[in-house]
């Protein structure tokens, strides 16, 4: 890439057929700009479109892109109101681009426009030559922010900004253009004649606090006000810079009027010093812009460079633009084959497409894991998964479509169809322990759902408790409710040898039943005042456990107060209402 | 015809009562004029519903309805709702919504085909809208203002919209609606139209306050009197601009 100024010979005869954009002729461009026209019976005012029959609008009112942009409309109106006292562009400028074109500019006409240019205008524009050279300017340079203008009319005030130059049409044959740098204490400004700088001042005040950085006026916008010395030089001094600064530029007026393009960078904060005293004596507010290149500390130099820049057009050829293009897509595709050659030993491989030779390369490392002399145990798991490992691709995809069919079963919460799933598969013991994604089991899926029947019917078919998902929690873990839970410690009760139940961390169902949750006990112990449970109604659930008053809608045990109303008593609010509100 | 009448002195009829071709929900007051203007004007045609939402009076910002069906709010309590359902003629269709924007009277505008509803109403209750009141359910502001039950009132024939309404505006509710509509206002310059008024395919209820012609706008775009609507736009546009000059 390489960059010239605006008004550098460089340029001649390149910036005359420029083609815009996406490579639209000028011509066209023009024809697409046409507005809306409103006098069609269906039309939608807030996304600009006509619509052609009843069913076409229906559609469209319903349709997501109608939607979002109705709300951000909407917020956009909430929005300019809060905002409208801080901008510093004036509003009645905006519109006046647009009142020439269309007839009937209303406010709410406005909208449609505005909102399409809402947020930061594009910085920067790009233009086409015959040569396929891509050549880009600042937008800045020629419009400004608020401005909403057409590709086309850009470009051609663009090369009006070179005539101006090269040719010195402007009044007098002078173009005038101002940069105004304020940041930490110091303000440079400069104006340019032609190019070649005219006026130019630098002030600088000791403002900013030493080591600690920002201005004493920051700090003292925080609240309390610091009284010391050098508090109050600051103070005094950034006063004074201010004043200066205005000074300066009422000073400047009469040449800043005739600017074409003024360049202004200042604190957010301390935005009003430069813009207060320009807005009095500038009366086209939209040659006032903002900088849009990064700057250094304001001197001299640095307005020359800003200038320098701004006032550049950048060039690509081609090459270098299908060179940009290419960089990226090579490195994509290495990064791809590098996932791709890395060996997956970690993922299931029945579950996951694998080709042979990773498989080969699984079995391998845990063949090299047999041969460590700590006599590394190889867990259920991997073994589980080499066995299946060994299995072909085509019965992969087999075992995984049986695996759908038991999973959805699973995540249906009914048994009968878990049942009938089952029965409709061959060998459903085979696969009912295997994991799926993040090492899950279908016995993990059953207890995350809380359905205590799908986990009894699991564990009755050989579904292994044992096994943990990727967070190293075996199925029963994952339970958040105590009636599933109790499925677990229940099949326990049942069948204490099957399993390996304190690696299942599956609790004996006969502590259980004993101490039901230890923490809700001792709660009530400590109060004392705490009214003790009635153990005069004792009665026993299907499990054999000891129930102390029945709620009288679910027939659960009541832990703590029992929720009443007249002799009824519950042991939640939703018990209640049920039981409350059936017979309404 | 457009019938003048007030609730405890109140204009905003609108406020207080629900009417829709197929039956009228009345607030209860601590006398009975208001009722008693219902009764007598629709008593032989449709059955009106002396009710409450929530132990509140303003049941005509609450509710929201037509011919096919009427929604009220969450906090609507379990008696209210019997009893409304036991007072409506069959085939009205009674449903409680969960609705973060619970005055349905301020949020939903429509008549037995068409509904505006407010731009941030969940979409589940869109769907009940759609469902229940067998409408076509459109998004929609009007005069900019979020609250479309508030500030419009419309029926199959006609409707009256916000004072504030611009031209176009007026052309893409029209067309969105499927019937002509005007910009005015009720209750001597009184923007809240909604509030304002209660109006069906046949009768109207306005505060007592209207103006003479207001009322002439109301019956003429409702078609209330037999009167065309173009009459506002045509000969008595005339007549309102010369009195306004004068």
């Amino acid at each position: 890439m390489s960059s010239y100024p605006v008004w550098d010979d460089f340029w001649k005869g390149k910036l005359e057929n420029l083609v815009i954009g996406k490579e639209i002729p000028d011509g066209e461009k023009e024809v697409s700009q046409v507005s809306i026209p409103t006098e069609s019976e269906f039309f939608c005012r807030t996304c600009s479109v006509q619509l052609l029959t009843r069913e076409e609008q229906v559609t469209h009112y319903k349709s997501p892109e109608h939607r979002s942009l109705l709300k951000s409309k909407l917020r956009a109106k909430t929005g300019d109101a809060e905002n409208e006292s801080g901008s510093e562009s004036d509003t009645s400028e905006e519109g006046s681009d647009w009142s020439g074109d269309d007839e009937t500019a209303t406010s709410a006409n406005l909208d449609g426009p505005e909102l399409r240019f809402r947020g930061r205008a594009q910085q920067e524009m790009y233009f086409f030559n015959e040569s396929k050279e891509r050549i880009t300017a600042y937008r800045g340079l020629v419009a400004h922010r608020s401005e909403c203008l057409s590709e086309l009319e850009i470009l051609k005030r663009l090369v009006m900004t070179r005539r101006a130059f090269t040719e010195k049409i402007a009044p007098e044959g002078k173009r005038h253009d101002a940069i105004l740098l304020f940041s930490a204490g110091a303000f440079a400004g400069c104006i340019f004649e032609n190019g070649k700088p005219l006026l130019h001042k630098c002030i600088k005040k000791y403002v900013i606090r030493a080591k600690r950085g920002s201005a004493q006026s920051t700090r003292d916008n925080q609240g309390n006000k610091p009284k010391s010395m050098g508090a109050q030089l600051r103070r005094e001094n950034e006063k004074e810079l201010c004043r200066k600064i205005e000074e300066q530029i009422t000073e400047w007026g009469a040449t800043l009027s005739k600017c074409a393009t003024i360049f202004c960078r200042a604190p957010k904060h301390q935005k009003s010093v430069i813009l207060q005293p320009l807005h009095r004596v500038v009366e086209n507010k939209t040659i006032i812009r903002p900088l849009m290149v990064p700057m250094h500390k304001p001197r001299f130099e640095e307005t020359q460079r800003v200038f320098q820049k701004i006032f550049s057009l950048r060039i690509h050829s081609e090459a270098q633009i299908e060179e940009f293009r290419q960089r990226r897509s090579p490195r994509k595709n290495t990064e791809i084959l590098e996932a791709k050659a890395k060996p997956k030993i970690i993922a299931n491989p029945h579950l996951d497409k694998t080709s042979d030779d990773e498989v080969e390369k699984a079995e391998k490392s845990v063949e090299a894991l047999k041969i460590t002399p700590k006599k590394f145990k190889i867990s259920k798991t991997q073994k589980a998964r080499l066995d299946s490992s060994e299995s072909s691709e085509a019965l992969d995809k087999e075992i995984r479509a049986r695996l759908d069919l038991l999973f959805t079963g699973v995540r249906s919460g009914d048994v009968q169809k878990l049942a009938f799933y089952f029965a409709e598969i061959n060998s459903p013991q085979e696969i009912i322990n295997l994991q799926m994604k993040n090492d899950m089991t279908l016995l993990h899926f059953a207890a995350q759902q809380n359905s205590s029947p799908i986990i009894e019917y699991l564990l009755l078919n050989g579904s292994d408790p044992t096994l943990k998902n990727a967070d190293k929690l075996p199925a029963c873990r994952l339970c958040t409710v105590r009636e599933a839970r109790a499925s677990f410690w229940n099949f326990r009760g049942s069948n204490p040898d099957k399993w390996d139940w304190d690696k299942a961390e599956v609790p004996d169902p006969a502590s259980v039943s004993a101490n039901p949750s230890k923490r809700k006990r001792q709660k009530p112990k400590k109060k004392k005042k705490a009214p003790v449970v009635e153990e005069k109604t004792v009665s026993l659930d299907k499990k054999g456990g000891l129930v102390f008053v029945p709620c009288s809608e679910c027939g659960g045990e009541i832990n703590g107060t029992p929720f009443k109303y007249s002799d009824f008593q519950f042991c939640n609010t939703s018990c209640l209402r049920a039981h409350r509100f059936a017979r309404l | 015809m457009a019938l003048r009448t007030n609730f405890e002195n109140s204009n905003e009829v609108g406020v207080f009562a629900k009417l829709t071709n197929k039956y009228a929900l009345v607030g209860i007051g601590a006398n009975e004029n208001f009722y008693s203007v219902f009764e007598s004007e629709l008593t032989d045609v449709i059955p009106v519903v002396h009710t409450s939402i929530a132990g509140c009076r303003i049941i005509g910002r609450l509710t929201a309805g037509n011919k096919n069906g009427v929604l009220c709010p969450q906090n609507t309590t379990d008696q209210e709702l019997q009893h409304i359902r036991n007072s409506l003629p069959d085939g009205v269709r009674v449903m409680r919504i969960e609705e973060r924007l619970s005055a349905l009277g301020n949020v939903i505008a429509c008549n037995d085909y068409v509904a505006l509803v407010h731009p941030d109403i969940d979409r589940e209750t869109e769907e009940i809208i759609a469902d229940t009141l067998n409408v076509e359910v459109f998004r929609q502001t009007v005069a900019d203002q979020v609250l479309v039950g508030t500030y419009c009132q419309f029926t199959n024939k006609g409707g009256l919209v916000h004072p504030k309404t611009t031209p176009e505006d007026q052309d893409e509710l029209a067309s969105l609606l499927q019937v002509p509509l005007v910009a005015g206002t009720v209750n001597r310059g009184s923007d809240v139209i909604g509030g304002g008024m209660v109006v069906n395919d046949w009768v109207s209820f306005v505060g007592q306050d209207t103006t003479a012609t207001e009322i002439s706008v109301i019956e003429s775009i409702f078609r209330l009197n037999d009167q065309q609507p173009d009459k506002v736009t045509g000969d008595m546009r005339h007549a309102l601009i010369d009195s306004m000059v004068a």
